[in-house]
């Protein structure tokens, strides 16, 4: 269901640690990108959580792979961003840009 | 290595409210990073770990779910009337109550009219018969082929036709006959009834219909040979004479002195086409008598192929005849077992205007509730602004005030919906049973009715609750947080728009009162209307019958006739009486003048009535002669055939040249006794019973002694009781001959009255709508002008306080009352110039364009505005300028 409500904070960092992640974006990737790139724990659910959701509204799709016995049979699932999921990032990205312009004074004060 | 124990009873909780491939993923990331964390801490720490792991994540999916159901309902609250709006409106309703109960009330009346109309209609035209497949069901005719304009049609169908055709399995798939009804008398009854007939069925006939009897059994071919006499009541009789007591079945019930056995009881529905109000029940039919008996013609009904119908099955006749013609002089076809739009008469063209006249009552409902809620929002504007100004949306405000309408709509609702159901109780007792309205069906509320009454509930919402909900929410009327302090009154855009409503109501409401004065003054027209011939103490014996062979010799006959004649004559009180049929009892037939080519038949000509009388009828009936003499004794069997005629078939058949001693024949041309008569006077016409007959309708007298065959019945002319001198004549004629009987001695001033009942009917109905319209239309009027001398107070204050005379102020405000009565008048002038001509049939005497009931109309209409207009001119002529000022 795609819809044009705007994005939460974290699902743009979900969506961007997908693009960093490129073919790698699985889940437990995902969560790892985010800690080490913001310094700060990640709950395993709410990515989970964030993931799924970002898929229901169309900005995510997801391909599982073929079995591998090491994590009991189970499959692993790989996340990549839509055209529109991309967009709506560009848009975000592009909302903080515009937001952001002209408090250079006050923001890049030391 | 085993699998972690936090799995066993984790797992399976996780897989409830994600989707498959989520949590496979899921729990292969968990269990591979369970194998690191073991390796690192140790079993018991990893176990821990992953349990904690999985009930995170299951309440982070449960945080989500409840989240996502929050939204949703946020935006269903958003988009949809709540139980909030509907008790905010009901409250804000409930605080005008007077505005409320008027508004429900008009819509209460206005819903429940048309699905009471509905129903009406419903069950007289279009509900289907109450048999199995009723489309499928066709009557016989035995059609004579005579020539091309004067064929013949008769209702039944010869023996040898009848086995030729119900065989033919190619067409039909069933055929049952029914045999003349007989008049009986009753013995052993309990309760009195004029219900004195018998019908004949073939046992054949209610398995063929497809329905069962509501008690007891049908007849079989047993019951058909009459080895003991049996009877099937009729519902009616049965609830009228044995209080619908179950245990009548098996008891027997003496008819002519022999007792029958009842064997059972058919439902109310059994009767159209089949019995009518005199029967008491029916008895079998026995074919194989009748046979013996050489009836020529039966009554006989055929059920068609399935998968075959009507059009196609007369295709197929008439292919099958063309090639093997089965007979020179007759032709076989069918007709439609429904027939109730000929069977209907004048009803047909009534009802669906009674329809339009209830639903123009709704209409001016609907305008008038829309009136009233435009009234109160532009009252509420204040508020309404507040409420805009604190971010209300316009959807807010619409969806507010349509709550409104919702909730006196359904208020409404359920009381028409309960006057509909009453109805269904009290209608049928109103509806004279002589309009056949529910010969075919009883009326009753069902999901058809329902489907109308919530049609004309989505109209009234639409009607009474948009509009004004659209307009008391467009920004310019909320601009006004000021108050609306503006000199001149409300905003003109809303003014106009009830001006606008008022208009409407005063047109719909000038086409009824047109529709109630046309009818109104027709049926007056037909009450006053001289018929022709003197009603005054006329009485007639009805047909007199003997057993059948009594006498063989029409002569023998027409002597006993003379006899009773010349007895009748020596009672007191019998001022004149003659040989005859009342006016109602001629026959019919085509009317063909000799040397002329034939013009009109059957169908498209004048309608014909024979009158087979003695030389005194005439002057007993009070007929008066024209041109030429009456007849005369000496009109015997061995002089010249002759014939009376009157003057609307002279003028039709001979314009302008004397019909006298012209030729006419009056059976077709094949028939016997076909010999042409000659005209010898040309005498009154009399006015036909049928008001509504499109083509008008001619007279013929023949003198009884040319004709004695058909002279069977006596008129007598009497002083005092006409019930005790019609004894009187009974006794006589069966002193004359022990097995005579009058069959429907009657006054003919009933027989005429019977006639009115229709037209009465209608103007009753039409003249309680056309009422209550005129009310709701002056109310509607006095409301918005009360309110517009409100509205103007302050200005009028203002007039005042400059010296503005107070006539002109009265003048001022009348002019504002009558402005939307003028435009209504206009437009409800041409409606009803164009819809009133749906009433020419209906009309007696009187054109749909007749100007004396438009002048009254519109005089009625007029006045009633005037009325409620006064008290607000009156009103506001008496302010005072001071506290005008200070209040406004």
């Amino acid at each position: 269901m795609p819809t044009s409500a705007p994005l939460g904070e974290f699902e743009v960092a979900v969506l961007m640690a997908v693009l960093h992640l490129g073919e790698a974006a699985v889940g437990v990737a995902v969560r790892d990108e985010i800690a080490h790139r913001t310094g700060r724990a990640v709950a395993r659910g709410a990515v989970y959580v964030t993931l799924d959701r970002l898929e229901t509204k169309g900005l995510l799709t997801s391909r599982m792979d073929d079995a591998t016995p090491e994590r009991g049979g189970h499959r692993r699932r790989y996340f990549t961003v839509t055209a529109v999921g991309l967009k709506r990032v560009r848009q975000a990205l592009a909302m903080v840009e515009r937001m952001r312009a002209g408090l250079e004074p006050i923001l890049e004060r030391p | 290595m085993s699998r972690p124990w936090a799995w066993r009873w984790r797992a399976e909780r996780l897989g409830r409210s994600i989707a498959p491939d989520s949590v496979e993923a899921q729990l292969g990331d968990l269990l591979e990073e369970f194998e690191a964390v073991c390796r690192r801490a140790g079993r018991l720490r990893a176990e821990w770990w992953l349990s904690h792991e999985m009930s995170a994540i299951r309440s982070a999916y449960r945080r989500e779910r409840d989240h996502t159901r929050a939204e949703a309902s946020i935006a269903w609250r958003a988009a949809a009337l709540t139980v909030h709006d509907f008790r905010h409106a009901s409250r804000g309703l409930w605080r005008a109550p007077g505005m409320s109960a008027a508004a429900v009330t008009l819509l209460a009346l206005g819903i429940g009219a048309n699905t009471v109309m509905f129903s009406v209609v419903d069950a007289a035209m279009f509900k289907p018969l109450p048999y199995v497949q009723p489309e499928q069901l066709v009557e016989g005719l035995d059609v004579r082929n005579a020539g091309t304009a004067d064929e013949m049609k008769f209702v039944g169908v010869s023996w040898s036709r009848l086995d030729r055709w119900r065989t033919e399995r190619g067409v039909f798939a069933g055929a049952a006959t029914l045999g003349e009804s007989r008049r009986v008398s009753l013995t052993g009854v309990p309760v009195t009834t004029d219900a004195t007939s018998v019908g004949r069925l073939s046992p054949a006939l209610i398995p063929l219909l497809g329905i069962a009897p509501e008690l007891g059994r049908a007849f079989d071919e047993a019951d058909a040979a009459q080895a003991a006499p049996v009877l099937l009541l009729s519902d009616a009789f049965w609830r009228r004479a044995f209080g619908a007591d179950p245990r009548i079945v098996g008891q027997s019930i003496g008819l002519d002195g022999r007792a029958y056995t009842v064997i059972g009881v058919m439902p109310p529905t059994f009767g159209y086409g089949i019995a009518f109000g005199s029967t008491i029940g029916w008895e079998p039919f026995d074919e194989m008598a009748a046979r013996a008996r050489a009836t020529p013609f039966n009554h006989a009904l055929f059920r068609l192929r399935p998968g075959l119908d009507a059009v196609a099955a007369e295709r197929q006749l008439e292919t099958i005849q063309a090639s093997s013609p089965t007979s020179a002089t007759y032709r076989f076809e069918i007709a439609p077992m429904d027939n109730r739009s000929a069977w209907l008469g004048s009803a047909r063209v009534a009802l669906p205007v009674l329809l339009a006249v209830v639903g123009c009552v709704l209409l001016i409902a609907c305008a008038n509730v829309s009136n009233l809620m435009l009234a109160r929002a532009i009252a509420r504007r204040r508020e309404l602004a507040v409420r805009a100004a604190l971010g209300a949306t316009r959807g807010w405000l619409v969806r507010q005030m349509m709550a409104e309408s919702a909730v006196l709509t359904g208020a409404g609702t359920v009381a028409a919906f309960a006057i509909a159901v009453w109805s269904t109780r009290i209608v049928p007792l109103l509806v004279p049973a002589s309009m056949h309205l529910f010969d075919a069906n009883a009326m009753t509320i069902d999901a058809r009715a329902f489907g109308c009454c919530a049609l004309a509930v989505v109209v009234t919402l639409l009607a009474a609750g948009l509009v004004p909900a659209m307009r008391a929410s467009r920004p310019d009327m909320l601009a006004s947080l000021d108050g609306g302090r503006s000199v001149a009154g409300s905003a003109p855009g809303g003014r106009r728009l009830r001006q606008g409503l008022q208009s409407a109501e005063v047109a719909l409401t000038l086409v009824l009162l047109v529709a109630t004065s046309l009818l109104a003054s027709s049926f007056a027209r037909m009450m006053w209307a001289d018929p022709g011939f003197d009603m005054s103490g006329l009485v007639t014996t009805g047909r007199i019958s003997w057993p059948a062979g009594q006498y063989p010799k029409a002569a023998a006959q027409f002597t006993y006739m003379e006899a009773l004649l010349e007895q009748v004559r020596t009672l007191q009180n019998i001022r004149a009486a003659a040989v005859g049929p009342s006016p109602a009892a001629g026959f019919g037939g085509p009317f063909i003048p000799v040397g002329q080519p034939s013009t009109d038949n059957m169908e498209t000509g004048p309608r014909l009535s024979v009158y087979v009388v003695s030389p005194e009828y005439l002057a007993t009936m009070g007929i008066p002669i024209r041109q030429g003499r009456g007849l005369s004794a000496a009109d015997g069997p061995g002089t010249t055939p002759v014939a009376l005629i009157d003057e609307a078939a002279a003028a039709h058949y001979w314009r302008g040249a004397s019909a006298l001693g012209q030729q006419f024949r009056y059976t077709a041309a094949s028939a016997p006794h076909s010999a042409p008569v000659t005209v010898v006077g040309i005498v009154g016409h009399v006015k036909s019973l049928s008001y509504a007959a499109a083509t008008g309708s001619i007279q013929v007298y023949l003198p009884a002694a040319q004709q004695p065959a058909s002279a069977t019945s006596l008129v007598l002319r009497v002083d005092g009781d006409p019930g005790a001198a019609l004894g009187a004549v009974a006794t006589m004629a069966t002193r004359l001959d022990p097995h005579s009987a009058m069959n429907q001695p009657s006054v003919v001033a009933n027989m005429y009255g019977d006639t009115y009942v229709a037209p009465r009917f209608y103007v009753t109905v039409v003249s309680i709508f056309a009422a209550l319209a005129l009310a709701t239309a002056s109310v509607g009027l006095f409301s918005l002008l009360s309110y517009a001398v409100g509205e103007r107070t302050r200005e009028i204050g203002v007039r005042l306080a400059l010296g503005a005379d107070r006539r002109r102020i009265q003048f001022l405000v009348l002019a504002d009352a009558m402005a939307p009565v003028v435009a209504g008048l206009a437009v409800g002038l041409v409606a009803s110039l164009w819809l009133t001509r749906a009433l020419k049939a209906v009309l007696f005497g009187v054109t749909p364009h007749d100007p004396g009931a438009y002048v009254l109309a519109i005089a009625a209409l007029i006045a009633a505005a005037l009325l409620a207009a006064i008290l607000p001119a009156r009103r506001a002529t008496r302010l005072d300028p001071v506290v005008a000022l200070r209040e406004g």
